[in-house]
């Protein structure tokens, strides 16, 4: 009998936590007209939105894995001093707000090394490299972590045979690790590009909200629910949602059959 | 040839002390040694994944103490065979070949050895098929298709079933004869260690405290820590009384027991080298420490007439609890002869117990044969 209740206790967590998020979503419905649907799409307003989010999102994703990578694989696998340190800095971004993170990054522009950037080699601010800066700031720290975590699920001493049979450390981190770790690298850009996806914070402090140029799903949700167009506002996160749900429903079935590393 | 001179390690605070071995060409050396001795750890430094304080390693003559673990040239069967899981079975052994040798020559050479390993049908399969065994092959077969100077194979049999393992040890000793490799095995199993070791070294707390033909290390360890590690019970100090040639009187807690004697005779006052004489505790009041195997102890069955040699260390003694094993019996004696009452343990195989009619509590005689009291240094 205690047994029950217990079992009872913990479903009725889950439950309302779900039907609390499907009431949310079935109240975007319940306003939603198909009038403005229709007219948001073809304003063709909507198309750059997803564009421009998916376009940034994935090349600020892709950036964050090619750092992610190697900085994730010497925490994982080396000692060095100060190591709690570099681990606290390159964790930064998972704890300070967006927001934060855009105004420090605004702030560095304004800097001489930042003024100089921008004058002799790419205008960034209020431009759409900011919002894949942006997007990679925030990102940096999740994705590190979690392509750790996949480094360190992975037995190290796979790459002390490899060493044995001749094979160069290098050599070893392409032909056993990679490999070994690929699926879960996977894994973890889609969670770092879902995040990207949804970055707003950053991307409007640095990018700014302009219409047509740096307006991305999030700023342009931002900029209709401003202007307390409530329809415009419904569709866009209707499409958001759209998105995350397929992500994340991915992530879910793949990371079902994946089988984990020996 | 392995040739390990003076070799020191520093890992955390273990050490790995002075550790000199040579292994020559075809021989198969087996390294015994408890759980946390330095078995794993002195293998990691011959591979070259652990850093050496002192010392130098050579494989053919050729010193490789400052080689990376990849320009050794030295094979690895490790405990758990460490199969990759992203590569079938052909690909994990054609790994290490993959990296350097055309593809059709790779090919030739995995073949091969899949062949003289009887793998040669499981090239094809996931890693995730195999048996405990053939995980075992298909890891040795990673470590032999790289033609290493030496192979090191470390517990190699602890995740095969138990029933398997006796018929394994010599299939996987007489391929690596044939393969004419020097091997370094370690393992805590002492069976698995004596069945199949053309020698073998016993290292204990980091040093290597023995090492010789296996024989020469079960019937006369040199010390109470290897006694101790190969399971023989009856460990104690006593006391010389009197030497003669070959002859050797000791006092244990008021018994007398002849035993045979390879130490030196000493006289009172005379300074001892332990190396000379065999014995580094030996004190002046001549105490040394001895012991019995258990299964030296033989039971006398009432009415039977007693062998010549068991006559000079036959006691009385009593039963005082039993414990069986499947086919052996351990039992606690007490020696009733004597003023201490000494307890030893002796082992038995299971039918004498029955045979004889034994129970706990029954006074009996014992006697101790004499090729089985180890007189040990320290």
């Amino acid at each position: 009998m205690k047994n029950k209740i217990f079992k009872i206790f913990l479903w009725a967590f889950l439950i309302s936590l779900v039907l609390f998020f499907l009431t949310l979503i079935f109240g975007l419905f319940q306003q939603l007209k198909i009038t403005s649907v229709q007219k948001q799409f073809a304003a063709g307003e909507i198309f750059f939105a997803i564009k421009l989010t998916l376009l940034t999102a994935t090349v600020s994703s892709v950036i964050a894995l090619i750092f992610a990578v190697p900085i994730a694989y010497i925490l994982s696998r080396y000692n060095f001093p100060l190591k709690n340190i570099v681990n606290s800095i390159l964790y930064l971004p998972i704890v300070i707000s967006p927001i934060a993170l855009g105004a420090m990054l605004l702030i560095f522009f304004n800097t001489p090394v930042g003024k100089f950037f921008e004058s002799n080699i790419f205008r960034v601010v209020f431009e759409v490299p900011a919002i894949i800066l942006a997007q990679f700031i925030v990102i940096i720290g999740l994705a590190i972590s979690l392509v750790k975590s996949v480094f360190d699920y992975i037995n190290p001493e796979y790459e002390l045979i490899a060493r044995t049979l001749g094979v160069t450390q290098s050599q070893t981190f392409f032909h056993v690790i990679i490999p070994i770790a690929k699926k879960g690298i996977l894994s973890a850009f889609v969670l770092v590009w879902a995040r990207a996806v949804g970055e707003f914070g950053a991307s409007v402090t640095l990018a700014g909200a302009t219409t047509m140029k740096t307006e991305t799903m999030p700023i342009a949700i931002f900029l209709s629910f401003a202007s307390c167009d409530i329809y415009n506002t419904i569709v866009l996160t209707l499409i958001s949602l759209f998105i995350g749900i397929i992500v994340l429903y991915g992530i879910h079935i793949y990371a079902k059959n994946r089988k984990p590393p020996l | 040839m392995l040739k390990i001179e003076n070799l020191h390690c520093k890992i955390g605070n273990f050490y790995l002390k002075n550790i000199n071995l040579e292994i020559r060409k075809t021989e198969y050396f087996v390294l015994l040694g408890p759980t946390g001795s330095g078995k794993t750890t002195l293998l990691k430094c011959i591979l070259g994944l652990n850093k050496i304080t002192s010392g130098k390693i050579f494989t053919d003559d050729k010193e490789i103490t400052n080689f990376p673990p990849e320009k050794r040239n030295i094979g690895f069967l490790p405990q758990n065979y460490l199969l990759f899981p992203n590569m079938n079975v052909f690909e994990n052994i054609a790994f290490g070949l993959k990296i350097k040798k055309k593809s059709d020559e790779t090919k030739n050479e995995v073949i091969k050895i899949a062949k003289l390993l009887n793998i040669g049908t499981l090239l094809n399969r996931g890693i995730n098929n195999l048996s405990g065994g053939e995980a075992q092959r298909v890891s040795l077969a990673r470590a032999l298709v790289i033609k290493p100077k030496v192979l090191l194979l470390d517990e190699p049999f602890s995740a095969i079933h138990e029933g398997l393992k006796s018929e394994l040890w010599f299939e996987l000793k007489n391929i690596l004869k044939t393969l004419q490799i020097p091997t370094v095995h370690i393992t805590h199993n002492l069976d698995e260690g004596y069945a199949v070791a053309d020698k073998m070294g016993v290292i204990i707390d980091g040093k290597l405290a023995q090492q010789g033909y296996p024989n020469e290390i079960f019937s006369k360890p040199e010390n109470s820590a290897v006694a101790g590690f190969l399971g023989l019970k009856n460990i104690f100090e006593g006391q010389i009384i009197s030497q003669d040639g070959q002859k050797i009187l000791l006092e244990y807690k008021g018994i007398k027991i002849i035993a045979d004697s390879n130490i030196k005779k000493l006289e009172i006052g005379q300074k001892i080298n332990p190396v000379r004489d065999g014995v580094s505790r030996r004190d002046i009041s001549n105490k040394v420490k001895f012991c019995i195997r258990p299964d030296a102890i033989k039971v006398i069955k009432a009415g039977y007439l007693i062998r010549e040699e068991l006559k000079e260390n036959l006691f009385d003694a009593q039963i005082i609890s039993s414990y069986f094993f499947s086919d052996t019996c351990i039992m606690k004696l007490r020696i009733l002869s004597g003023g201490e009452h000494p307890v030893f343990s002796a082992r038995f195989p299971s039918l004498i117990y029955k045979r004889y009619n034994l129970s706990d509590g029954l006074k009996i005689k014992i006697a101790f044969w004499k090729e089985g009291i180890i007189m040990l240094t320290k």
